[in-house]
């Protein structure tokens, strides 16, 4: 019971991430692409991850 | 190709974050979904952001340029509504599927009223935290077994007391980034 539960909790989180992700956010109509293409995952650490996003310049 | 993650405001001035040398748009799947809330979750905790839409990606450096340059006053608005809040999920699932019905008029008579029965559902959460409720977005019957799912913008330091309230009428998330409250 205790499995099912979590595994539940886990759906629901990713149902949740799902909506949000594909649903909301800042749209820049005609530039978004959403690949369907197979992409093999690599596994980053989430501090090379943030400490590799930029900052663009804005003049 | 540039990913871009998020438009943030640091000292005042709007600040797109972007992960450059990006091959192609990434896959929607569990992975890069996690990966793009995690970094825009961390990004959140240095000051106010707008997520993108997940899977944006842009040409030039330019393109970012212009989408500030076009829609900078309605950004600013925007990071200026979610500064110092977060996003809270609430999702009630219940125990029913498709509606079965044999005529026409006894379907829609059906979805009216399980319209009706979400609808008593969502407002009952609604009013035990709406005085925490800074905005929020709140769909009914998204799926056929869920009654009503939404987002609640709330100032940052009312998340705990949000989740305890509305947990009593449903699951809750978060704290989310401001994804619902970002267009």
């Amino acid at each position: 019971v205790k499995n099912e539960a979590a595994v539940r909790q886990r759906e629901i989180a990713l149902v949740d991430l799902v909506d949000r992700l594909l649903g909301g956010g800042v749209v820049i109509s005609g530039d978004i692409t959403l690949a369907v293409a197979d992409v093999d995952l690599v596994t980053i650490s989430l501090r090379a991850l943030v400490a590799s996003v930029e900052k663009v310049a804005v003049p | 190709m540039i990913y871009v993650y998020a438009i943030g405001e640091r000292d005042g001035d709007l600040v797109p974050f972007v992960r450059n040398g990006v091959e192609r748009p990434p896959t929607p799947d569990e992975a890069m979904l996690r990966e793009h809330d995690q970094v825009v979750a961390t990004l959140m905790e240095e000051g106010p952001v707008l997520p993108m839409r997940f899977g944006t990606v842009v040409h030039t450096e330019d393109d970012v340029r212009e989408l500030l340059a076009r829609r900078g006053e309605e950004l600013r608005g925007q990071l200026a509504h979610v500064r110092g809040r977060v996003e809270m999920g609430v999702r009630k699932q219940w125990e029913r599927g498709p509606i079965v019905a044999s005529s026409g008029s006894e379907f829609m008579r059906a979805k009216a009223e399980r319209r009706a029965a979400a609808r008593r559902q969502a407002a009952e959460l609604h009013a035990a935290v709406e005085d925490l409720a800074v905005d929020s977005v709140v769909h009914l019957i998204p799926r056929d077994d869920t009654a009503f799912a939404g987002s609640y913008l709330v100032e940052k330091h009312d998340a705990q007391r949000f989740a305890a309230r509305a947990g009593e009428y449903a699951a809750v998330t978060g704290p989310w980034p401001p994804y619902s409250f970002s267009g």
